[in-house]
């Protein structure tokens, strides 16, 4: 079995209050992997380690076979050009059209793709997420869960090998929920990437997840499928899963 | 959220022809704005009579805006008295006069650059995180939470913090005059060399009591003009965390166009 | 405690104010080796420099216009109480607004209109995550966000400062000529400026001009956690740019005065 991205014993004090206290996440390359915990329970935390933006205090944060070192920026930037990653809060570019929002790790990346390349991956990008000719908008003229789609597609655009998506249907209604979760997997099943992905709504994310991680308080208390999840001894694990406890 | 949006004005956006519609636009703008803060001093005043106001939030108003921004007025002080007495090394050093020093640089910052410089910080201080106070109030709801609870919120957060900056800034360019006489004081022996004597001798002959008095009513009305300012454009505040910056903004340079007009006013009544 | 509470406030504002220095030199000389390394595109460049000079044009304008006019009507009056010769007034005007308060003030007003600015725009990406995205887009924020604006307010500050001054003298002849009765061959009168208060004021014009979008924009990334977050730093911003002006205003005119004499 070969994991895409692990991290190895995380530690991570923020303020005083350990956040991460030996988070173990280990993810198979080519699976989509659910990851459900309770509010505050480092679940965003887990997914900025992973991504390297937050470099732990203790632990290492292993990608693709690699122990990626956060005093090297040269080495970072390579590893980042294979992460793709949907933020909670959204966060699209208000100062950037939602063209320029997709074309933007093409554009400002390592390695920039030619011109001509950019707008027709950014077109099927949009396509990809239903968003066909909607380039031109301000990201602030679009509804939440039409910016959470252009962020999708913004964490997809690059191809990466690996793609994080950190509660994609916050806030959002069913119907929008199962669409974007649909799409979610499209995108895992075009690409084959890793695609490890953060929610609330484990009844949708049965529908699409592959594997499951259960984080309780800053450590992963499960890793594996759903079945074995719901009749794990902890109570705690089945109930975060959706389970009786 | 309609067509009112957040301004996103370009360069190449709207060239000719629209250099009229702008310019009206940015008039009426202004009118809005000035007209806001007139109605918004009249629902203060109104609301101060009869006076009952609430006590705590005063008191703690009157903290935060006055003992909390002593730091800041005090090195602002400092620093402008001492700039003051260095830019009149060139005159001493040509003319070999150190009698008049004095009463330059106590002129200079009891009239005009005291009461300006300490507005201006205060208003950086005080006035910038008065809007952001109020706004994320707004934004958050908790403006509807009063009022759904019977407080009106312009006697009860508005009201405090207008009386604690009208009094805060005439006692601060009162404690700013004193540094600022000071810094000029060291500056003056430390880069220029004048005896602390013979600078103070020349302050204190100048008789300077009516220009004193004259920099504490500019306080008075930039006090007053810092906190409308502030408290309309907190209270206007929209769409999260970016209204919120873009409040602060508006509030500063709002606030400082303010102070250098009332202090043009201020300066040519009273003479 | 009243008598305490100055002592201790002012120890509390020194201490705040000795440790975000290192923090201004290191984004300082992160964002001149991205403008040495690769300078920011003309479009990005322009845009700035729109938003930071042609917007504040207006502010400008109207602050050192009444600055200028006041200038002159306390500097009558107060020569009035000696002698009633004007006709040192505008030449007076005319130095110091050269080499002490066209620098300064508009710095000011800089520090205020387009830091405040910057710290908000910043901050409010900081609280969205939108610096973020931007890291694992493998974009430095520091070379794409920083660089181009401290370039864009360095320039935009020599060309605010000449406009400010040009307007402020403008408006104290016009006081001087219609209030006092001051010829403007008389007022317009450069015979008190040298070479030294130019350099005096441009020295300050660049200084302020990379001091400003440094300081803002480090309260920016320094923001966190929603609205109140972004309202802290823009406040923070204000207050430290403004407090560096004014420092740095002292420190260079004390050393021009030291080293020409």
């Amino acid at each position: 079995m070969t994991f895409a991205a692990e991290t190895r014993n995380v530690r991570k004090v923020l303020s005083g209050t350990p956040v991460l206290d030996g988070c173990d996440l280990a993810l198979e390359a080519g699976r989509l992997h659910g990851l459900v915990g309770a509010g505050s329970s480092g679940k965003t935390l887990v997914l900025k380690t992973l991504a390297t933006l937050l470099p732990p205090d203790s632990g290492d944060v292993v990608l693709f076979g690699e122990a990626a070192d956060f005093g090297d920026v040269g080495r970072l930037r390579t590893v980042r050009a294979r992460i793709g990653m949907q933020f909670q809060n959204v966060a699209l570019f208000d100062f950037l059209d939602v063209a320029g929002n997709v074309a933007f790790p093409l554009v400002n990346g390592d390695v920039p793709v030619p011109p001509g390349e950019v707008a027709s991956r950014v077109e099927s990008a949009l396509a990809a997420v239903g968003l066909a000719g909607a380039g031109g908008l301000a990201p602030h003229e679009l509804s939440g869960g039409m910016q959470r789609r252009v962020a999708i597609a913004r964490a997809a655009v690059t191809r990466a090998a690996l793609m994080v998506f950190d509660d994609p249907t916050g806030g959002l209604d069913p119907v929008t929920s199962s669409r974007i979760f649909g799409l979610i997997a499209d995108v895992q099943a075009a690409s084959g990437s890793t695609v490890v992905l953060a929610s609330h709504d484990t009844d949708r994310l049965a529908r699409v997840c592959h594997l499951f991680h259960v984080v309780d308080r800053g450590r992963i208390a499960f890793t594996g499928t759903l079945p074995d999840g719901l009749a794990h001894a902890d109570p705690a694990v089945r109930r975060l899963l959706g389970g009786d406890a | 959220m309609t067509d009112a949006g957040p301004k996103t004005a370009t360069i190449a956006g709207d060239a000719g022809g629209g250099a009229v519609r702008r310019t009206g636009r940015a008039l009426l703008d202004a009118c809005d704005v000035v007209g806001g803060m007139t109605l918004l001093q009249w629902r203060i005043l109104r609301a101060m009579i009869p006076p009952t106001f609430d006590y705590d939030e005063s008191l703690r108003q009157l903290y935060k805006v006055g003992v909390l921004s002593v730091g800041v007025v005090v090195a602002t002080a400092l620093f402008t008295g001492a700039i003051m007495v260095v830019q009149t090394g060139g005159y001493v050093r040509s003319t070999g006069t150190t009698s008049l020093v004095g009463w330059a640089t106590a002129t200079a910052v009891l009239t005009e650059v005291g009461p300006v410089l300490i507005g201006l910080m205060f208003s950086g201080r005080v006035g910038a995180n008065n809007t952001a106070e109020l706004g994320t109030m707004k934004v958050t709801d908790q403006l509807d939470a009063l009022r759904l609870l019977g407080i009106d919120p312009i006697r009860y957060l508005i009201v405090p913090r207008f009386l604690a900056m009208l009094i805060m800034l005439v006692l601060l360019t009162c404690i700013g005059d004193v540094f600022a006489l000071l810094g000029g004081a060291t500056a003056g022996r430390v880069v220029l060399g004048i005896d602390f004597r013979v600078y103070w001798q020349s302050v204190i002959e100048s008789h300077l009591l009516d220009e004193f008095l004259m920099g504490l009513l500019k306080g008075f009305v930039f006090g007053g003009a810092i906190s409308i300012v502030s408290c309309y454009w907190g209270l206007r505040v929209e769409g999260g965390a970016v209204g919120v910056g873009r409040a602060v903004n508006n509030s500063v340079v709002t606030a400082a166009i303010a102070i250098f007009v009332t202090n043009f006013v201020v300066s040519v009544l009273w003479s | 405690m009243e008598l305490t509470a100055i002592p201790r406030a002012v120890g509390a504002f020194v201490l705040s104010a000795a440790e975000p220095p290192r923090a201004w030199a290191v984004l300082l000389s992160r964002s001149a080796r991205a403008l040495v390394r690769r300078p920011p595109p003309r479009d990005r460049l322009l845009s700035q420099m729109f938003d930071i000079g042609n917007r504040s044009v207006v502010f400008v304008a109207i602050t050192l216009g009444f600055l200028g006019a006041i200038s002159v009507f306390q500097g009558v009056m107060q020569a009035s109480r000696v002698l009633p010769d004007y006709s040192m007034v505008g030449a007076t005007l005319i130095n110091v607004m050269t080499r002490e308060f066209g620098p300064t003030i508009t710095a000011l007003m800089i520090a205020t209109r387009v830091g405040t600015g910057i710290a908000a725009e910043i901050g409010s990406m900081v609280v969205t995550d939108q610096v973020e995205a931007m890291k694992v887009s493998n974009t430095d924020p520091v070379e794409y966000l920083v660089a181009p604006r401290v370039l864009a307010c360095l320039v935009m500050t020599f060309v605010l400062t000449v406009f400010a001054v040009l307007v402020a003298v403008a408006a104290g002849a016009l006081v001087g000529y219609l209030r006092f009765q001051i010829g403007f061959a008389t007022f317009f009168s450069m015979r008190l400026v040298d070479w030294a208060d130019l350099w005096e004021g441009l020295v300050k014009c660049a200084a302020y001009g990379v001091a400003i979008p440094v300081i803002a924009a480090e309260s920016g990334f320094r923001a966190s956690g929603g609205s109140e977050g972004v309202g802290w730093a823009t406040t923070r911003s204000v207050v430290n740019a403004s407090f560096a002006v004014i420092f740095m205003d002292f420190i260079i005119a004390s050393v021009i005065y030291l080293v020409t004499g």
